[in-house]
């Protein structure tokens, strides 16, 4: 059970700047300490050891793991991510990624996996994007698209007949592709430039 | 995850609820986190820096132990039961001295009204 209400801490969040500034903060300050003492027990190393793999003594690793201490600076941090063997990720986000990323903060949802424990995972990741390629490549459109000038420069230039894959509309990532096409000369000698919105 | 009380002398608001609703929102944001933190470690979490155990006249008790701008804060409170803790009391810390300086006699009152009449402690909210 939590202390505050979802409807409350977003009620705070939204009508206190200092409160979401100290929020903000404190998710830091705790969050990494909190994250390197569940990962060091996860690996059941003692500080000492996971100071000999940072190339750190332990009072380092003692301060690192004090949500008081609070000087953190980003190359311990990739040394900390080296050691663990396991990616860091520092990026602003959004406050309603933020509430949802610290949602959990057990020592299992704190705790990030070393890479020797994820290569399966990697490796089907890759697997899929390997697919998607292939799916695109090998589709067959259901109605061909018929050249409306030169068949010959057409025929150069075959992937205009594959149908493209448009990401999902409501993604965040790409919001208008377009796809710009020289056509080299026709056989009346003129160049023509094909402008295809494809979004 | 672990159940937070505190020390009720009226039965209803509790002594936590009290002392955040007073506090300035970047204490009340760093008290409210590091509850939320502390509420999902195992027991030997609970331990220093996080946790401290007291000593002499503050016997049996231990503080919470987290600062914002350079002030110390020291809940202190109690073990009341497995995976349970019970704030009984707040103070600052300067130069290992408590401020106030009687808080452990305070704490320590509270503790023994609780153990007399369970209805003293209650979990608590910030929002009350």
């Amino acid at each position: 059970m939590s202390s505050r209400s979802r409807t409350s801490l977003i009620k705070k969040i939204l009508e206190s700047k200092k409160y979401r500034n100290a929020y903000v903060a404190e998710h830091v300050r705790n969050g990494i300490p909190f994250q390197i003492r569940a990962m060091r027990d996860d690996k059941e190393w003692t500080q000492v050891e996971l100071g000999k793999e940072a190339g750190k003594p332990q009072n380092v690793i003692s301060r690192l793991e004090d949500p008081n201490y609070g000087k953190l600076t980003i190359q311990t941090l990739l040394e900390i991510a080296s050691a663990f063997d396991v990616a860091l990720l520092v990026k602003f986000v959004p406050f309603s990624r933020l509430l949802k990323e610290y949602e959990d903060v057990s020592p299992a949802a704190l705790s990030a996996k070393s890479i020797n424990k994820e290569i399966g995972e990697l490796e089907r990741w890759a697997v899929q994007d390997d697919e998607a390629i292939k799916d695109t490549l090998n589709a067959v459109p259901s109605k061909p698209l018929r050249p409306r000038k030169s068949a010959t420069a057409m025929n150069q230039y075959k992937l205009w007949e594959r149908p493209i894959a448009v990401p999902d509309r409501d993604s965040d990532m790409i919001d208008e592709v377009s796809i710009k096409v020289e056509v080299p000369q026709t056989t009346n000698g003129r160049t023509r430039n094909i402008l295809k919105d494809v979004a | 995850m672990w159940r937070l009380k505190a020390f009720t002398a009226n039965f209803r608001k509790t002594i936590v609820t009290e002392w955040h609703a007073a506090q300035e929102d970047d204490v009340q944001a760093a008290f409210e986190i590091r509850l939320k933190f502390l509420r999902a470690q195992p027991p030997i979490v609970w331990q220093r820096p996080y946790i401290g155990k007291l000593r002499k006249e503050c016997k049996g008790l231990y503080e919470i132990r987290f600062e914002v701008n350079n002030v110390q804060h020291r809940p202190i409170g109690y073990y009341s039961g497995e995976h349970e803790f019970t704030i009984l009391a707040f103070a600052t810390e300067r130069d290992g001295q408590f401020d106030p300086l009687e808080i452990c006699t305070t704490a320590r009152w509270r503790k023994s009204l609780i153990e007399r009449d369970r209805r003293h402690a209650r979990e608590f909210t910030f929002e009350d």
